[in-house]
């Protein structure tokens, strides 16, 4: 207990004894967590775009006209049945009658010779998706039961949003990869500039008799203190920052569709915090080691 | 307290450092080690200080084996040492009486022991004066001193120094050698590595020649003979 109380009192007193070097690294540290997680905060929200386009995407099934409204419709629990349905909707052949004049406005006059008597509308049931991906199969499933007759589905449409997000999430992915191994390379070098200044201390503790241990936990809690802050730090610049981003995206691109930080603030927070005791605590570990072997 | 028995160090580059080496020093004695540059002096302190492994022979220091030992055994061999290098190596920015203390809480010292503990060697070493001075500001004469209270400080059974009078003038060094003395008539074996003739033959102590790795004279009051 006497010594945990050490280690924590030597932890701090480093942090402020080196602080030149403190300050150094917890600006590396923030400056590395503010921008691969940035960018992952990007690609998610652009990721969540692309998926919400993809389920959006609508099949259409149109019925049997051999099938009065009420068969129509009880066909809907036949549907129902199939896994990747997501929701479905059917629309009344008179009702849709309806809506085509209103939609047609002034030229509506084309359809005034039509009534339920004559409608060349038919019933029919719209769809979304549970997982976009497998659009092929359930369109099989879907022609698959009676009284279906033929389906509008843009097959090619969702095919290249898939492709789009695999695209996407693979530069995402390189992106997010390759600033992760940059920082850890940073943090570390930092660190290693530090423990450099300090190589004579931790000579002279290993030939008094000092244990490996005994040396590295004033090293780690450092780490773990200065991650912390630099976590803590980077949670409250990636705030302002995702804010003025929204405000930025929403007046550009009116119909993207961003996540609110406050959705996003408790994973945001622990993940910054986790990486950056992750990265403190990393970076004095493995630096250290170097200078151990005396 | 020291057994060495036909040691051989050879470098991963090759260099036979120490050669089929025999050395047995006694609870409470005081040695020379001596020798020319390039003797392999130093490679035996660090044998004895489990900084190097032999590559052949058996070497015991306080009972513990340096060729077999594990390596999270080396810590507390060296707690039964007190090493003293020609460059001090003293944190500078540190007090006298820091750099002290630091030895006795790098092994885990209670802060009362700390306190009883460094002023007296402090004034073993006749620097009580000097505790809250910074090494840069004493002389290093002075310095040394403080090497030596650093190393005595955990009460170690064996004081090891390496060319300990090597940045200082006659006259300092012969007082640190004096201070030495004093330590050794306190009950700690001393062994020092030096290739001071003069001061050697000065003390009339037990005198070890190295050379070429291998151990080519041992005289107990003898000197320092080229």
């Amino acid at each position: 207990m006497r010594r945990f109380g050490y280690y924590w009192k030597e932890g701090f007193r480093n942090i402020f004894k080196h602080g030149f070097m403190s300050i150094a690294a917890v600006l590396i540290m923030l400056a590395c967590l503010l921008l691969t997680g940035t960018v992952t905060l990007i690609a998610y929200n652009i990721n969540q775009s692309i998926q919400t386009l993809q389920q959006s995407n609508e099949i259409v099934v149109f019925i049997d006209e051999d099938l009065t409204t009420r068969e129509a419709k009880a066909l809907g629990s036949e549907f129902e049945r199939i896994d990747n349905i997501a929701t479905i909707d059917f629309e009344d052949r008179d009702v849709a009658l309806e809506k085509y004049r209103e939609e047609l406005g002034d030229d509506a006059v084309i359809l005034e010779n039509y009534n339920s008597a004559n409608n060349p509308l038919r019933n029919s049931f719209i769809f979304t998706l549970k997982d976009p991906t497998l659009a092929e199969q359930t369109i099989e499933q879907i022609s698959a039961v009676d009284g279906t007759d033929y389906i509008r589905a843009d097959e090619d449409v969702i095919s290249r949003l898939i492709q789009v997000q695999h695209v996407f999430n693979i530069i995402a992915l390189a992106m997010v990869v390759g600033l992760a191994v940059i920082s850890v390379f940073i943090i570390s070098n930092t660190v290693k500039l530090a423990m450099f200044a300090r190589r004579e201390e931790i000579s002279i503790q290993k030939m008094v008799g000092a244990t490996n241990w005994f040396i590295r936990w004033p090293f780690v809690i450092e780490g773990m203190v200065l991650g912390l802050l630099a976590g803590g730090l980077a949670y409250l610049a990636e705030w302002g920052l995702y804010s003025e981003l929204t405000n930025v995206v929403s007046g550009v691109i009116p119909y993207f569709h961003i996540l609110p930080f406050s959705e996003l603030q408790w994973l945001v927070l622990a993940v910054y915090l986790g990486a950056g005791v992750l990265f403190g605590i990393g970076g004095s570990v493995t630096s250290i080691r170097k200078f151990m072997n005396v | 307290m020291i057994r060495m028995n036909d040691v051989t160090m050879v470098y991963d580059n090759g260099t036979r450092a120490v050669n089929k080496a025999s050395l047995r020093v006694d609870e409470g004695e005081f040695v020379f080690l001596v020798g020319a540059s390039g003797s392999g002096k130093t490679t035996i302190i660090k044998l004895l200080t489990a900084e190097v492994r032999p590559t052949e022979g058996r070497v015991l220091v306080n009972n513990y084996n340096v060729g077999e030992m594990k390596k999270r055994q080396i810590p507390y061999l060296r707690r039964t040492l007190g090493v003293v290098y020609q460059d001090f190596r003293l944190i500078n920015n540190k007090s006298v009486y820091e750099n002290v203390a630091f030895a006795m809480r790098t092994i885990g010292a209670k802060g009362k022991a700390i306190k009883e503990r460094v002023p007296y060697v402090l004034e073993l070493v006749g620097l009580s004066d000097k505790a809250q001075t910074k090494p840069m500001n004493l002389s290093g004469g002075e310095q040394q001193r403080v090497a030596i209270a650093r190393a005595l400080v955990n009460n170690p059974r064996l004081i090891i120094a390496d060319e300990p009078t090597g940045n200082l003038d006659p006259a300092r060094s012969l007082e640190l050698m004096t201070l030495f003395e004093k330590i050794n008539e306190l009950g700690t074996t001393v062994l020092i590595v030096t290739h001071e003739k003069g001061l050697v033959d000065e003390f009339e102590k037990r005198v070890v020649m190295i050379d070429q790795g291998e151990v080519v004279s041992d005289q107990t009051g003898g000197y320092y003979h080229l």
